[in-house]
């Protein structure tokens, strides 16, 4: 019979090497995968835990992924902030935790995703500029491209950072 | 702020002092114009229009060329190498070279502030994309202070499109400094930016958005018209209801107060009647004139230190 602490860890296994993303917003962990580009035709061992009972989250639910062999980079973990603050990220190596921190949104959004804006001189091919959001707001979420000056919501955001 | 080397990229870089310093220099320069008919001689201004203009382009060169200072530029961006397909950020490193302040135009929004990236000498935003035309605000400003001997206390109504037209967006962020009482009136469709609203709520000034141009107009001080573009509409049937229902005529004047001003930035296509030109509260022929007197007192207070 299981013990009751491992029946709280049997839903997402082990990884010997690459990032475990704890604490994401419940229903986000697809949105998550989108940003990273995984799809997991490469092989890639991708375990995702959706609407995981959790004592933290306020709504009792959370997220889960455990990703083998690959590290984010730090585009990666800013793109993960601004669709769910608070998560936490794990780089795993020997199945040992090498680096842990909770992701934050940037008070400067620099060259994580696109402006929505066609007419933005930062969607113009070629122009050798990132693209620059300030944020207004964090809860809610609400940035406004440096440039154009136009305010995206967390709806758009998340669009455009899944787009990325 | 101190206007020496300085960039205009958005209205909103001003507070009330610098509008009514620009405003004192506008009116210093122009009653001794032949004392500064020399000032900025030896510098070069670069006139960089990559959409047409015909008031803001030639109201540039001709207050430079009116303080001795000499203009290169052009005109549209098909006779530059930007049809070969050359960056923006290319065109102003280049060209920051070879003058002392480069005004530029441009359809795209964000265009001037990629620009003040990339140049070494100030960047004047003369009007990008939808977003802002911060010189023509400055403008308006003056010809309502001229005309009106104050700009506290009126009630000024922006008229027409409100959304994508960017001459009424800085002018509304420029009144915020003063105590004014603003009316959006507009179709529904093209409604004032909720960020430009956003910024006058910061700024606590007071603002009234509606549809009924006729029922506004006669509590009006200044009323500032703009044009409705047909292309702004995905549909045209929307277009065909509204075209009509925010253009001046001779009747409709009659329901506007005897010492209002009506101005416009133009060009106007239909929404004043030509037969209001004669009209004595007609007044957008005059603002033109004070677009010379408003960018000769910019140029010089960005080329010249201490002026």
């Amino acid at each position: 019979m299981a013990s009751k602490s491992d029946s709280k860890r049997l839903y997402v296994e082990k990884i010997k090497k690459g990032t475990v993303i704890d604490h994401i917003k419940e229903g986000f962990a697809i949105s998550v995968l989108k940003i990273l580009g995984l799809e997991g035709r490469n092989g890639t061992l991708i375990t995702i835990g959706i609407n995981v009972k959790s004592n933290v989250s306020s709504s009792g639910h959370k997220d889960i992924l455990k990703v083998e062999n690959i590290y984010l980079d730090e585009k990666q973990i800013h793109q993960i902030a601004l669709i769910s603050p608070g998560s936490k990220v794990s780089f795993i190596e020997d199945f040992k935790i090498k680096d842990k921190f909770v992701v934050k949104i940037p008070s400067l959004i620099k060259g994580i995703i696109d402006c929505p804006n066609e007419n933005c001189i930062t969607n113009v091919d070629r122009e050798p500029v990132l693209t620059e959001f300030k944020v207004l707001s964090e809860k809610p979420l609400k940035i406004a491209c440096n440039y154009c000056e136009r305010i995206l919501y967390k709806e758009e955001i998340l669009h455009m950072a899944e787009k990325n | 702020m101190n206007f020496f080397n300085s960039d205009i990229i958005s209205a909103k870089q001003y507070s009330r002092e610098d509008i009514e310093k620009l405003i004192d220099l506008a009116l210093k320069i122009e009653n001794d114009k032949e004392k500064y008919s020399r000032l900025l001689q030896g510098k070069i201004m670069a006139a960089l229009f990559f959409e047409p203009s015909t008031r803001t382009r030639l109201s540039f060169e001709s207050a430079m060329n009116y303080l001795g200072g000499s203009v290169i530029g052009f005109s549209s961006a098909g006779v530059t190498s930007v049809k070969k397909g050359e960056t923006l950020a290319d065109t102003i490193r280049t060209v920051a070279n070879y003058s002392d302040l480069i005004i530029i135009r441009h359809n795209k929004e964000g265009a001037a502030k990629l620009a003040q990236k990339f140049s070494d000498v100030p960047i004047i935003n003369a009007g990008n994309g939808s977003q802002e035309h911060p010189t023509q605000g400055l403008l308006d400003v003056l010809a309502i202070s001229e005309l009106k001997k104050t700009v506290d206390g009126l009630n000024i109504g922006l008229i027409g499109d409100l959304k994508y037209g960017r001459t009424v967006h800085s002018l509304a962020h420029l009144l915020s400094n003063f105590k004014v009482k603003l009316y959006f009136i507009s179709p529904t469709q093209l409604k004032m930016q909720y960020r430009v609203k956003d910024a006058l709520t910061q700024k606590k000034t007071s603002f009234t958005e509606t549809t009924d141009f006729k029922e506004t107009l006669p509590l009006l001080d200044v009323i500032y018209m703009t044009r409705i573009q047909k292309e702004r509409f995905g549909d045209l049937e929307e277009y065909d209801k509204v075209k009509n229902a925010f253009i001046l005529t001779k009747k409709i004047m009659k329901l506007v107060k005897d010492d209002a001003i009506i101005l416009h930035p133009l060009p106007r296509v239909n929404e004043i009647s030509p037969k209001i030109d004669v009209d004595p509260r007609a007044k957008y022929f005059e603002q033109t004139y004070y677009g010379l007197m408003m960018r000769k007192a910019i140029i010089a207070s960005i080329l010249l230190e201490n002026f």
